[in-house]
């Protein structure tokens, strides 16, 4: 007992230097008693596994697994270039790779392919697209992991005009029956990316019209269907399209001449009362600075997660139950996980 | 109840919704006109052109363009709005079904403090890896390729060359390496997106040539828009070989493939942009059977429709690939699938280039020896089927001989250059001319940008004594030179061979003196009538260079002042008071180490003429004044 309180008063040490480090660098102030910060390791941006207590990332080429507690080794998984990786499971990946062939011209695509990756690092090939060309669309899309655990990814079809991915492939089973599961709805604009927002099940078979001659992008719906967020422009809507809130309402707004602040890549909170989000400074060429922020969706309490000047902190996404929140230092390459109390 | 609920929406929502679904198509190139909204970027100096709005209206009309070849485009704004770099890269990232697009170009116009400035810089990115913050995916091309994929960079710039007679333009610091110009530099779209991608700054909006050109809207922006076009297409799909179609066999039936003999799977491999007509893109060809092949091609290129060459052959499939064995002429081609061979590779390749050629050595001031063995380099995008043919040429008289005098003929352009063997009259006016172009017939040249010379093997150059300087004795050249007033230079040289030699001299720069006697090749070179006088002393820089009969040769330059005033030409009279007193030196001294006022003219400090104004001449004067020393003289030339 007496062991475990020093372990916690130790732990409680260095998270009050650790957070004392971050403030000392902050321009916006911390609370720092809602923080407790975990070094990970060092790598890209991190993925939660489902269940919460493992975090995965790419490192020098190789996806990679820790604890999110930082604690234990950092496992290596496989050495692999995906353009997209994610938790099937608590046990198993889905990536998708893109390998251009070895030819001496650079007018040739690439072929596309999508694989299972056990945690032990067995890598088993789900669908290969071998006929991705100049003058042939893909016939498969990047997988996708659905609300309820489904993965799949679409078959596609036609000719650049008409080119059409319909048919949902599943590649694992969620909690739904594979007819529900295509049923769930996503948020899109159409025409991509400014358009109209329309709600659209997975398997394209139904649609509803959200916002009428609107230009919006990068809806997202809430976890719980009832709101949709702006990714980019921290607006949050109801289903009818009316403005609930503004996230962020002072950006995008000039910081110093030249420079100019945006709200990036908004993610829902698992319980849908918080949202994410970054917030790049940049110049139209390059991005100098981007800090990580939490705000309730009515557009109260924002609270910067890492929100320093000299450092880019990003890739930040929610652990499964809302709880913690994992990052990386762009500057550093390493990766955190934040507590929020 | 959470669950329940939510599974309660989705069925309202089913019950409610229309079942249908529209087609979004493939986008498969994005442009991005940079900036826009709040970000205005940079402001033209005269008309205030928003750097914004010129990178929207190239990218609309390059949108049309690259859509003429039947393309999808995405653009990441279409009118004045505010989008972040994340935004942009992530529209091109995930545009079709959460997949990339195949190419982005982001088009810019640069800006410089001094207006003067134009140019083209067009950057790629050699890192393989993205931010952390897009889970260091890997960009896979730059993998495969080196990390060095530059071609789209260098084809962009070569072309505005070409179109536009821009200049080239890179901070040294983003040169890329390998041959050709081009810059590397990450920026941000360049190392997130995952696809080929681009960044033009096409020209100078603070330029205000060029200010003017978006400010009235003259054609001069449809060239640029066109230029970055046609760099697209003929990097990307016109590269490579041209390949029109790959038929082979997988050996698994007719429906999955076929045995040759029995039925043959075809299967289409578009490198090029073509098409076919007649012919199945995929199916059963039956051995024996006759189909028809055509090959279509864009033919609109840099603002003309051009003659394209097709051909297609019939060959076994074989690796490393070889030449064919039979050629056809003719876009189209009726052809029987023969018997004897298992794999079958139909190919059209078709001429498209070459689009731009550039001599790179000699391109000036070289100096080569009769019996050297030297390298002629070019820089010719090649044609589209990369068989463009080089002919090389030489002018001994500066280009105004007309190229006659040819060095070699159909040298394959990909090698870059050739080595030639030195030889021919001397002449210091060598200029080179390469003339690329493809079996259509379709060409570009480019020539020395200036002379080189050509001298015997083992000439000694001539031998240039002192500075250029007064012919003595003409008083003339004792004195200042005023205006209207003749007076005659020369350049005291001899050859260490004995050759006899000529002289060239040349005003490099300002008004005087007058142009038309620089072109004299006498030892002296005399100003017979320096111009009027005008408000404020004239300088000039005069080179001359002594040539001997063999082709070598040295150069010297000078300074030249011509002044008005009677009192600027009292040597040593620095304070302009028509005498030459102790209160000279003070005004030198206060000049030099006080911050005082110069001597006007300035060079009338130099009274040592050494060309230079020290305490070297402070000590010369003190002589003069107490020690019986020599005159201030005037440092009227100097080098």
């Amino acid at each position: 007992m007496k062991n475990k309180n020093l372990l916690i008063g130790l732990a409680c040490l260095l998270t009050v230097v650790a957070v004392l480090s971050m403030s000392t660098k902050s321009q916006k102030p911390v609370d720092e008693a809602k923080f407790e910060v975990i070094e990970i390791g060092t790598g890209g941006a991190p993925h939660w596994s489902p269940d919460g207590t493992r975090l995965a990332f790419m490192s020098g080429g190789w996806l990679c697994v820790k604890s999110a507690d930082g604690k234990g080794e950092i496992k290596k998984v496989a050495e692999i270039r995906p353009d997209f990786l994610e938790w099937m499971s608590d046990s198993e990946f889905v990536v998708y790779e893109r390998e251009y062939p070895k030819a001496e011209s650079i007018a040739v695509m690439p072929r596309l392919s999508i694989k299972r990756i056990t945690i032990d690092g067995r890598i088993t090939p789900v669908v290969r697209d071998t006929t991705f060309s100049k003058t042939s669309p893909p016939k498969i899309t990047k997988p996708m992991v659905l609300p309820d655990g489904t993965v799949g990814y679409y078959e596609c079809e036609g000719e650049f005009k008409d080119w059409q991915c319909k048919i949902f492939k599943i590649i694992q089973q969620g909690k739904l029956s594979s007819e529900s599961a295509k049923k769930q709805l996503r948020a899109i604009t159409e025409p991509y990316p400014d358009g109209d927002i329309w709600l659209e099940s997975i398997d394209k078979s139904i649609r509803k019209r959200v916002t009428n001659n609107k230009k919006f992008s990068f809806p997202i719906l809430s976890p719980d269907g009832t709101k949709i967020l702006l990714r980019f422009a921290g607006l949050v809507l109801d289903l009818e399209g009316n403005e609930l809130s503004r996230l962020a309402p002072d950006l995008p707004k000039r910081v110093s001449k030249g420079l100019l602040a945006y709200f990036v890549e908004g993610t829902w909170g698992p319980d849908s009362k918080k949202v994410l989000y970054m917030v790049d400074i940049e110049d139209g060429h390059d991005v100098y600075d981007t800090d990580i922020y939490i705000v309730n969706v009515d557009g109260s309490q924002t609270l910067p997660i890492a929100a320093t000047t000299d450092e880019k902190e990003a890739g930040a996404s929610w652990s499964p139950d809302g709880t913690r929140i994992a990052y990386v230092n762009g500057t550093t390459g390493k990766i955190y996980v934040v507590k929020i109390r | 109840m959470k669950k329940t609920l939510i599974v309660a929406f989705w069925l309202t929502v089913v019950l409610v919704c229309v079942n249908f679904s529209l087609s979004f198509g493939y986008y498969y190139v994005c442009i991005d006109p940079g900036h826009g909204g709040s970000d205005s970027a940079t402001v033209g100096p005269i008309y205030g052109v928003f750097e914004k709005d010129a990178n929207l209206t190239v990218a609309l009309l390059l949108k049309n363009k690259i859509e003429y070849y039947i393309y999808p485009v995405l653009m990441t704004r279409t009118i004045d709005t505010t989008k972040s770099l994340h935004e942009r890269v992530e529209m091109a990232n995930t545009a079709n079904d959460g997949g990339p697009v195949n190419y982005f170009i982001s088009v810019h116009h640069n800006s410089d403090n001094d207006t003067s400035v134009n140019g083209t810089e067009t950057y790629h990115c050699d890192t393989a890896y993205t931010d952390s913050a897009f889970g260091y995916q890997s960009r896979g091309f730059e993998e495969m390729y080196g990390a060095r994929d530059s071609t789209f960079a260098k084809k962009v710039r070569l072309v505005l060359r070409d179109s536009l007679q821009h200049t080239y333009r890179c901070s040294p610091q983003h040169l890329c390496g390998g041959p050709g110009p081009c810059c590397m530099k990450c920026w941000y779209v360049l190392r997130n997106t995952i696809m080929q991608s681009t960044l033009s700054e096409a020209s100078f909006i603070t330029n205000p040539w060029v200010e003017y050109q978006f400010y009235h809207n003259t054609d001069y922006i449809d060239k640029e828009a066109g230029a970055i076009s046609e760099a697209w297409w003929s990097t990307y799909l016109m590269g490579g070989l041209g390949l029109v179609k790959d038929a082979y066999s997988t050996g698994l039936g007719c429906d999955y493939g076929g045995l040759v003999g029995v039925s043959d799977y075809v299967s289409w491999n578009f490198y090029g942009l073509m098409d076919t007509v007649d012919s199945p893109y995929e199916g059963c060809w039956l051995m024996g059977e006759y189909y028809y092949l055509q090959a279509v091609t864009p033919q609109y290129i840099n603002g003309h429709w051009r003659t394209f060459h097709h051909w297609a052959h019939l060959v076994p499939w074989q690796e490393p690939w070889e030449d064919p064995s039979e050629i056809h002429y003719e876009p189209f081609w009726e052809i029987m699938v023969p018997a004897e061979f298992d794999y079958h590779r139909y190919v059209a390749y078709f001429s498209g280039g070459p689009y731009s050629a550039q001599v790179d050595t000699p391109n000036g001031y070289q100096n080569w020896n009769v019996g050297e063995q030297r390298n002629i380099v070019w820089n010719v995008s090649l044609g589209a089927d990369s068989t463009s043919l080089v002919d090389v040429f030489i002018d001994r008289e500066g280009g105004a001989g007309g190229y006659t005098e040819e060095l070699e003929d159909n040298i394959w352009a990909g090698w870059g250059g050739f080595t030639w063997t030195v030889t021919g009259d001397y002449s210091t006016h060598c200029r080179i001319k390469i003339v690329a172009y493809d079996r259509a017939d379709n060409s570009a040249w480019d020539v020395s940008d200036n002379d080189f010379t050509i001298s015997a093997a083992g000439n000694n150059n001539p031998v240039i004594e002192g500075h250029l300087h007064c012919k003595d004795p003409q008083e003339e050249c004792n004195e200042c030179i005023k205006y209207g007033e003749s007076f005659t230079l020369e350049v005291d040289a001899y050859d260490p061979d004995g050759d006899s030699m000529y002289y060239e001299w040349y005003c490099i720069q300002g008004e005087f003196p007058n142009e038309q006697k620089c072109d004299t090749t006498a030892e002296n070179y005399v100003v017979y009538a320096a111009p009027a006088k005008s408000k404020d002393p004239l300088e000039d820089l005069l080179s001359v260079g002594v040539i001997d009969v063999r082709g070598g040769q040295s150069w010297i330059s000078g300074m030249l002042g011509l002044y008005g005033a009677e009192t600027d030409c009292i040597c040593g009279d620095l304070n302009s008071d028509t005498y030459l007193n102790s209160a000279d030196i003070v005004f030198l001294i206060d000049y030099l180490f006080k911050g005082g006022p110069a001597p006007f003219p300035l060079e009338k400090g130099d009274v040592n003429k050494d060309c230079v104004i020290n305490s070297a001449d402070v000590t010369y004067f003190q002589n003069y004044m107490f020690k019986r020393g020599p005159r201030p003289e005037c440092g009227w030339i100097c080098p």
